[in-house]
């Protein structure tokens, strides 16, 4: 078995990271986290959510304690990524309700040996569903296509974030033949 | 929608749900062989239309 290259390598720099403290609770989200349910798919980053741990003095978090723990490794920054083993990686703080729900439900997955947390694949069709680009409905029907999704979870998860309208006119729209 | 078009849509599915069955390990390898792959693109950037189809909001 070939082992894993550039992968293993983030995903026990992020373990690290939440260790020392520099991010709280994180989760692979995006085309990578969905490859941990369905086929591979091309993309250009590695989505990793990540709560910022509380700052002293109670300002806002921000990203800059990442930014410097990871330029002081010799990780260069390019635009909202950095640069980590050849793939840029964005770390992002839930933006919505359905992301912080989708942080605190992640699991872990083993990975060759070495552990990682993921968004549940019920999580990453309902993020999918409410972004709503194109590459997402896409995503999404791989998800149906594939029966990845249990019914009970996903629809809940849709009914906590008032999404089932949505999710009607998708199936409408993509789903019915 | 004709028969050949039908079967070649399910034989479509068919690799993607043998794709989703490997195991992680060997589909982040996959994936990490597509970027490495696609860093090796090289491609001149065609030129633009003069009159671009937008989106209509």
């Amino acid at each position: 078995m070939v082992p894993l290259g550039s992968m293993e390598k983030i995903f026990r720099l992020i373990r690290q990271m939440e260790a020392d403290g520099v991010i709280g609770r994180y989760a692979i989200g995006g085309a990578v986290g969905a490859v941990f349910w369905l086929e591979p798919m091309t993309t250009k980053d590695i989505d990793v959510f990540v709560v910022l741990p509380k700052t002293p003095g109670g300002s806002l978090p921000t990203l800059t304690p990442i930014y410097d723990y990871l330029q002081e490794r010799g990780y260069i920054a390019e635009g909202q990524y950095l640069i980590i083993e050849g793939w840029p990686v964005e770390f992002i703080p839930p933006g919505s309700p359905l992301v912080e729900e989708a942080l605190r439900e992640a699991v872990e997955r083993d990975v060759d040996g070495i552990s990682t947390r993921v968004f549940t694949a019920e999580h990453l069709a309902a993020i999918c569903l409410q972004v709503g680009r194109a590459k997402d409905f896409d995503r999404l029907s791989r998800f149906v296509e594939q029966g990845a999704l249990d019914a009970e979870k996903f629809e809940s998860i849709l009914r906590g974030h008032r999404l089932l309208d949505k999710w009607d006119d998708f199936q409408r729209s993509f789903l019915k033949t | 929608m004709t028969d050949l078009i039908q079967q070649i849509i399910e034989r479509k599915k068919q690799a993607r749900r043998s794709l989703a069955d490997l195991p992680v390990g060997e589909k982040l390898r996959i994936l990490e062989k597509m970027l490495e792959r696609d860093k090796k693109i090289g491609a001149t950037r065609p030129t633009k239309p003069a009159n671009p189809v937008r989106w209509k909001v």
